[in-house]
């Protein structure tokens, strides 16, 4: 395409925009709305996710030692636990490294606690390869000298695995719906604008513009909506993340709730969302209205 | 130029608008079609520009066939015509420059050629010094010349007018029907519909009168009647 005609179709999309800006502003303020509801059943959804991987102790073990185990004794227990053939991985975790996370979430009140007063246990955190051999495996662990208990997880795992397919499908629905309100919206907009040019639109038809050319300042205006759209309504999550992880890190900083909030991934595909939305509102609408062939003289 | 044989439209909902029409419109011609209100009038036109498609019966325009134009040859074939609207059509927000100008720009023209081209076809409307005008500080005939330039503008072989001077004071269609005249005299085909049978008549140009969607005289063939 020719320079200019490429200047003046970018021009005419903007023109779309502005020349009913209410009705921009309205569908603007629905995207923001239906993009940012999908964007926090997302995060919520997300977070709940990452959140399991963590508790998830599907193939996960916990090993408390004695307390009087020292860090010699500690190693040699490793060794041990290595050398069991279904064992896929095993990492030591001290009562320090513990009693110091927990003092970056509550502060001083663990002050106290550090040190020879630290009650926590030392743990190895294990995975199985097989779990079918879990029993067996659970057995020869217990036995091992300076354990003092196993924590088995595996039914709160299975529960929050369930949780976590419900969730899922409540998340894929909300997405879905969503997507279909925002087609609609965005569509509908640019027929609205088509109705304010429909005489443009026939004379374009009428002196033999391609439907392409005839199209692309639409298609430019539903791409700058839902532009616009996802960038207000990221802006809005980011804020909405910030807030929540404030709260969450001020009651329960125990928990291993993992709440990333909004990252650069998640704001470029928010953008290219609201850009193909805006895109195929847009090729709807027109294909609707240009699939008539009339419209030259007919227009009255 | 134009060929209908045995053109018959029947509208979806079964209004049979055009009968079995059967004429030609050679290259260069100035033809009138007239005939009184829901005749068929615009429905002939229509066929032309390929805003409808012919029940039966074969049309020939351009020495092509118009039933075996796909859908993307469709404005490529509109762009070898000029359209005049009886309601003008001008774009309100747009000066007669940009109003002419448009017709180039939505065809893919560049400036530089819409630069020479726009003033040449208004001078050719007598409307030169109008340039920066608003549709709205025209009087109707000046607001119809504009819509002669537009479809001037791209150079068609045809221009085609439905009822052009059907929203112009009177005293003013003589000077549209001057104009096409005019427009005539340098080859391009003409064909205009009008309710005003006396403007045809005075014009002396071949006349196609239809009544019910059937042609119930041509001029020319009615001359050609008197002689024999
Ligand atoms: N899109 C359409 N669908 C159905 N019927 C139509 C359509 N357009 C026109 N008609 C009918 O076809 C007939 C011819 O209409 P047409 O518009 O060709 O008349 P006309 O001669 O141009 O009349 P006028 O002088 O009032 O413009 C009329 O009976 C009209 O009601
Ligand atoms: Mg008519």
């Amino acid at each position: 395409m020719k320079l200019d005609s490429f200047l003046y179709l970018t021009k005419e999309g903007l023109k779309n925009i502005f020349s009913n800006w209410v009705t921009s502003l309205t569908s603007i303020t629905i995207l923001v709305c239906c993009l940012f509801l999908t964007g926090s059943t997302i995060l919520f959804s997300t977070s709940v996710n990452n959140t399991l991987d963590v508790v998830e102790s599907k193939n996960n073990l916990t090993i408390h030692l004695l307390p009087n185990v020292s860090s010699e004794d500690a190693k040699k227990i490793e060794e041990k636990i290595q050398k069991i053939p279904n064992i896929s991985h095993c990492e030591f975790y001290s009562k320090d490294q513990a009693i110091q996370k927990y003092s970056q979430a509550l502060g001083n009140l663990m002050e106290g606690l550090k040190g020879e007063d630290n009650p926590l246990p030392d743990v190895f955190h294990i995975r199985m390869l097989d779990l079918s051999k879990y029993d067996e495996t659970a057995k020869i662990l217990s036995e091992i000298e300076g354990v003092e208990s196993l924590s088995d997880r595996r039914e709160i795992a299975k529960r929050l695995t369930d949780v976590n397919q419900t969730i899922k499908l409540v998340e894929i629905g909300i997405v879905i719906l969503f997507a279909v309100v925002s087609l609609f919206i965005v569509s509908n907009t640019i027929r609205v604008t088509m109705y304010g040019r429909r005489m443009e639109i026939s004379i374009m038809k009428s002196v033999g513009a391609t439907n392409f050319f005839i199209r692309l300042p639409f298609i430019i205006e539903g791409i700058l909506i839902g532009f616009v759209s996802a960038l207000i309504s990221s802006g809005f999550l980011k804020l909405l993340s910030n807030i929540v992880l404030k709260i969450l890190r001020k009651i329960i900083p125990f928990t291993n709730i993992i709440f990333d909030g909004v990252n650069a991934t998640m704001t470029v595909v928010f953008l290219l969302i609201g850009v193909i939305f805006g895109f195929v509102g847009g090729v709807i609408s027109i294909r609707k209205y240009l699939n008539k062939e009339g419209d030259v003289i007919a227009l009255q | 130029m134009i060929e209908f044989r045995k053109v018959s439209k029947e509208y979806r909902n079964g209004t049979k608008a055009v009968t079995n029409v059967d004429f030609k419109v050679e290259k260069g011609e100035f033809v009138f079609i007239v005939g009184s209100s829901g005749a068929g009038k615009s429905t002939l036109l229509k066929l032309i520009t390929h805003e409808e498609n012919p029940s039966s019966g074969e049309l020939i325009v351009n020495n092509m066939d118009i039933s075996t134009l796909k859908k993307r040859q469709i404005p490529y074939f509109r762009r070898t015509m000029g359209i005049v609207f009886q309601d003008f059509r001008l774009i309100p927000k747009m000066n007669v420059f940009d109003n002419v100008a448009f017709a180039m720009r939505v065809v893919c023209a560049s400036e530089k050629a819409i630069a020479s081209r726009v003033p040449y076809v208004l001078e050719l409307v007598n409307l030169k010094d109008k340039l920066k005008y608003y549709p709205a500080e025209l009087s109707g005939g000046e607001q119809q010349r504009v819509g002669l330039a537009r479809a001037l503008v791209n150079n068609p072989d045809l221009i085609i007018a439905d009822e052009p001077t059907g929203n112009v004071d009177p005293s003013l269609s003589f000077e549209i029907i001057d104009l096409l005249n005019k427009i005539n005299s340098y080859g391009t085909t003409i064909l205009m519909v009008t309710h005003e049978h006396n403007l045809a008549l005075k014009f002396r140009k071949r006349t196609i009168k239809i009544e019910d969607g059937e042609i119930i005289s041509d001029s020319i063939w009615e001359e050609l009647k008197n002689e024999a």
